[in-house]
């Protein structure tokens, strides 16, 4: 399982760590060089004046940073530093073909320095430069062959561009290094264009148990499927369908994010954060810009996520008051504090919030489904039904959860057929849904499908049900079987 | 197991699950650095539709996303017409904004017949799908809105009548791509169209890029649509089978749509480019039933198990094995995303055929996989135009060059060296694209919507463009047999090509199935594989000319793959 975002436990056998911690060293040089302009050389390369570029019209704390940048420039057209500082800048207020010319700059100026040819190259990939970001991520690992994530993108990269052999090296350089799992997953997607299945199940499966990560189970169904095991391939194509990128983290990656400036950005940066679940860096930025700007609807409503996720949820509910009360018709204020609500155990607050926010508009997904949450609660189990249903109508993400909450309903009013229908449909929608499985095993057998249940459960046993859970269910389904064949 | 079903209820409300809830030359050919492909001769030609997004001040979803053009024959005199599709406004009627029908003269160059045409609808306008719906031998409308849709009855003429309340097709969500497709192999035509997002002007967003507000990504918003699929009664009339059918039990941005019998059961399935979010793959169980297999076929996600922002789509036969393979574009810094079809499911096969580095350049909407140099290998056509500035200084923030490559001897698909295969490069907000042979000289030109700007006619002016032959493959109605596949052998090989008018972004292109032939002079043992499931045999042919292949006239045979 991840723990974080792409720290990885390692394969049975090997030393359970994280492998990060080489990167957070690696990360600590960065900022000394960062910090230092160490290894510049002082005089005598000639190097084009910085470029520049108008940013009053985006905003007027960018516009005055890089007006200071440049003139330390003009008075220190040597320092490596400066440029790439503005070249950082560019880049992260979205400026990329001027933040590719200065990371040049200051490549040029201090070719010794890491982190201008990686960054340099990170622009040239997403601009599909791929001749330039191979040859400056290659720059860049010359100067650190200990950074991680640099190896894998450049196994990546190269296996975008199909050279193979090289995409080989690059991810048995990280492997060798300790990436674990990316590099493996790497390595596996080298030996799938190769068409070398069976090394694909070498190198996958003692991290299929460990990292049970779908980017694994999706390269191993299709190595099955090359190898014509189906039926390993179809359970692993199910346990693979979650839509989920394999990750990794890249601490010096995040250094440029310090030069965004502008609240707009620095908004968006903040939420980038949280999506990150860095809640806490989140709300630092947050914070500070709400004593720039407090009334305005993105802010209110993101440090309410922030302090909720920072466990302080008296905070978050008193900004979605404050929200409320300074904009009265933001439906998402009134869905957000029904949910605190909910979570506090005030199930007839909830439910009125939930309600003004669904007055406000229709087309409330979130809500809905909150809605039908805290009906159930109140075991008010058709208004429960009812807001489920309008849940799933107006778009909700997770239908197949919802079913599943519908579902448990009809179980627990013993409406059978209809818990089979809904159970049906979560288990369509997510086969790898163990519970989902085992719940639908038990409407079956409540509807007397005895057949239908022991398929059901050998799925779920296939997808990873709980053994003990798995025990207590076929001991059910043995004692039904057999009562049903004592009758006549 | 459970004991008791309070137990589980208790669980859910006080444990977890609430939380949160073919014959193609062998020799590689060196790019030719002056070719030009195409040129645009919107003016010469007599096309002056301009898009209008109806932008003023507040940033409205819909308008950045654009809409579709239909590259259709609606008076059977042989020569494509076109019909644009206009947005208008968003903060209330404007009879101005209405789409245009241009008329083609019979050479190639157009006349405007907008209110007379009698399908110049004034909704925000998104997409266009154009088939025979019911089966009188002449070919309809069917159009997308940010608000009711439309369904447009063709006269035979090109007269049409606005008969949405009859067919009960005036869905009121924001409708996108849609296509007509037999998906219960009866014989008349289905509807199967996507919704984008639950969107009004209420619970618009702000967001920023490049530092100034802009449009916000759909996922934003929290709301995507269930697709709606209709099945035709064939009486003039549609029923809505989307629940019945099983479309309602998953979720997208909706975008492209196309639909192939990607797994041969002779059924048609359903394939939806969803923006930032998984794309569906409805596989088409029979009985009107379908279940999206996208994530397990391999097609929901890149390889490396990203959901991009979908888009436009195309789906051809590229690699020549006998199925359908996909092709997705997507967000500029995301690749585009070529799913091989390997029969029982999908692999990304994008790097092998050289995309993966040059697509990821722009953000792509139209999307075109034709031969256009008629070399017996597919092109690629890709229009493009950012969703967020790209270029604050510009007169259009969003404008981007369109890119075309050229399809290579070895499989892989190559930018030619005049980018867009143009003169100069052609710099817009482009949006919706689609294929046609305008002026019935063999070579497929091209019609592109560019965001509040005129539009593109690309004629195919390739000098060395090959040897060609193209099919009209009509039903027993004397329309095109949409869902149709023809195979032939060229140059002792054989190749595949449908009927296909939906796919690209919004927009209906040319049914007629064009092939290449390069050097060959003719083609040998074509056959057609009809929707209901029959093959016949047509014999052989010279290129170089149109031909109808009409059902029940040629020699019951076997689909070879």
């Amino acid at each position: 399982m991840t723990t974080g975002w792409g720290c990885f436990k390692e394969p049975e056998g090997s030393e359970p760590r994280c492998v990060w911690a080489l990167i957070a060293l690696h990360a600590g040089i960065g900022l000394l060089l960062l910090s230092g302009g160490c290894g510049e050389v002082p005089i005598g390369i000639e190097v084009d004046p910085p470029h520049v570029i108008d940013t009053s019209s985006v905003n007027v704390e960018l516009s005055e940073a890089v007006a200071s940048n440049i003139e330390l420039i003009h008075q220190n057209p040597q320092s490596a530093t400066l440029r790439g500082r503005l070249a950082m800048t560019y880049e992260v207020n979205h400026f990329p073909d001027a933040a590719l010319v200065m990371y040049e700059q200051a490549s040029r100026l201090d070719a010794r320095e890491f982190a201008w040819w990686y960054f340099g190259a990170l622009i040239d990939h997403q601009k599909g430069n791929f001749d330039s970001a191979l040859s400056k991520i290659g720059n860049a690992l010359d100067i650190d062959p200990g950074y991680i994530p640099a190896h894998l993108h450049q196994g990546t990269w190269l296996l975008d561009v199909n050279r193979l052999d090289d995409a080989f090296r690059a991810f048995s350089e990280a492997a060798t290094l300790g990436a674990g799992s990316p590099a493996a997953v790497g390595l596996a997607q080298v030996y799938l264009r190769q068409d070398d299945p069976q090394s694909v199940l070498d190198v996958l499966i003692p991290y299929s148990q460990s990292l049970p990560h779908p980017q694994i189970w999706r390269l191993l169904a299709t190595a099955f499927g090359q190898l014509g095991l189906s039926e390993e391939a179809e359970v692993a194509r199910t346990l693979g369908r979650e839509p989920m990128p394999l990750q990794w983290l890249d601490p010096i990656r995040q250094r440029p994010n310090q030069y965004i400036f502008g609240y707009g950005r620095r908004i968006v940066y903040a939420q980038s954060l949280m999506n990150a679940n860095r809640y806490a860096e989140a709300l630092r930025i947050l914070e500070e810009l709400e004593e720039q700007e407090r009334d305005d609807v993105a802010l209110i409503s993101s440090l309410a996520v922030a302090y909720e996720k920072t466990q302080q949820p008296e905070k978050a509910k008193e900004f979605l008051e404050y929200g409320i009360e300074q904009f009265p018709d933001q439906y998402r204020f009134y869905a957000h504090l029904g949910d605190l609500m909910y979570r506090a155990g005030h199930s007839q607050d909830a439910l009125d919030m939930l309600q003004k926010s669904i007055e406000i508009t229709e087309l409330n997904p979130i809500a809905y489904e909150r809605l039908g949450a805290v009906q159930m609660r109140l075991e008010a189990f058709d208004e429960s039904i009812e807001a489920f249903e309008k849940a799933i109508e107006y778009g909700h993400a997770d239908v197949s959860n919802i079913h599943l909450m519908m579902g448990t309903i009809h179980g627990y009013r013993q409406q059978w057929s209809d818990a089979v229908e809904d159970l049906e449909k979560v288990v369509e929608l997510d086969p790898s849904n163990a519970d989902g499985h085992l719940y639908l095993a038990h409407a079956l057998l409540e509807s007397d499908q005895l057949q239908e249940a022991e398929e059901t459960l050998d799925w779920a046993t296939r997808v990873g049900i709980d053994p003990e859970l798995l025990e207590s269910a076929s001991l059910e389904l043995q004692s039904r079987t057999e009562e049903s064949e004592s009758q006549p | 197991m459970m004991n008791s079903w309070k137990q589980v209820v208790a669980l859910l409300i006080f444990g977890g699950i609430l939380q949160g809830c073919g014959g193609t030359p062998d020799v590689q050919e060196p790019a030719d650095e002056t070719i030009i492909w195409f040129a645009e001769e919107s003016a010469s030609r007599g096309v002056d539709f301009v898009h209008r997004s109806g932008h003023v001040e507040q940033h409205l979803l819909p308008e950045i996303t654009g809409s579709g053009i239909a590259v259709v024959d609606v008076n059977n005199d042989g020569w494509l017409d076109l019909y644009f599709v206009q947005s208008g406004s968003l903060l209330g009627p404007d009879e101005t904004s209405v789409n245009s029908l241009y008329l083609n003269l019979g050479n190639g160059n157009f006349s405007l017949q907008s209110i007379e045409s009698g399908a110049a609808d004034n909704g925000y306008g998104m997409g266009v799908a154009a088939a025979d719906y019911d089966n009188d031998g002449d070919n309809d409308l069917f159009v997308t809105n940010v608000g009711p849709n439309r369904m447009f009855e063709n006269d035979g003429t090109g007269k049409f009548s606005d008969v949405t309340g009859r067919a009960g097709l005036g869905d009121e969500q924001w409708g996108t791509s849609a296509a007509f497709l037999d998906l219960d192999r009866d014989g008349d035509l289905d509807l199967y169209h996507a919704n984008y997002l639950h969107w009004s002007i209420e619970i618009e967003l702000d967001c920023f890029g490049s530092g100034v507000l802009t449009y916000c990504p759909p996922i934003n918003y929290r709301a995507p649509a269930i697709d709606l699929v209709f099945r035709n009664d064939g009486d003039k009339t549609f029923i809505d089978v989307t629940r019945e059918a099983g479309v309602h039990l998953s979720f997208g941005n909706g975008f492209g749509v196309v639909g192939a019998d990607f797994d041969h059961n002779g059924f048609v399935d359903v394939f939806v480019a969803n923006d930032l979010m998984v794309n569906q793959l409805w596989m088409n169980q029979g009985e009107m039933t379908f279940t999206d297999e996208a994530m397990t076929r391999g097609s929901g996600v890149d390889g490396y198990g990203v959901a991009k922002a979908g888009m436009g789509v195309a789906s051809e036969d590229f690699d020549q094995d006998g199925d359908f393979d996909i092709l997705v574009v997507n967000l500029t810094g995301e690749s585009d995303s070529f799913f091989r079809n390997e029969g029982t499911h999908f692999i990304d096969s994008t790097s092998e055929i050289g995309l993966s580095a040059p697509s990821r350049r722009y953000t792509r909407f139209g999307v075109i996989m034709a031969d256009f140099d008629n070399d017996g290998r597919l092109d690629l056509y890709e229009a493009n135009g950012g969703v967020s500035p790209v270029d604050l200084a510009a007169a259009d923030i969003y404008a981007e060059p369109n890119t075309l490559f050229r399809g290579t001897p070895d499989g892989r698909l190559e930018e030619v060296d005049l980018q867009g295969g143009t003169e100069f490069p052609l710099n817009a907000t482009s949006r919706g694209a689609a294929v046609g042979d305008l002026d019935n000289d063999g070579g497929l030109d091209l019609v592109v919507v560019n965001r509040d700007a005129r539009a593109y006619v690309l004629m195919n002016r390739h000098p060395n463009r090959g040897n060609w032959i193209q099919f009209s493959v009509l039903n027993d109605f004397g329309s095109d047999a949409v869902g149709a596949s023809v195979s032939l052998i060229r140059g002792g090989q054989r190749v595949y090509g449908s009927v296909r008018p939906e796919g690209s972004y919004l927009s209906s292109n040319d049914p007629r199935v064009h092939f290449g032939l390069g050097t060959s002079s003719s083609v040998e043992d074509v056959r057609v594989l009809w929707p209901s499931g029959d093959v016949e045999a047509f014999g052989d042919f010279e290129g170089g000319q149109t031909t109808v292949l009409r059902h029940g006239t040629g020699e019951p045979s076997e689909w070879t793959r």
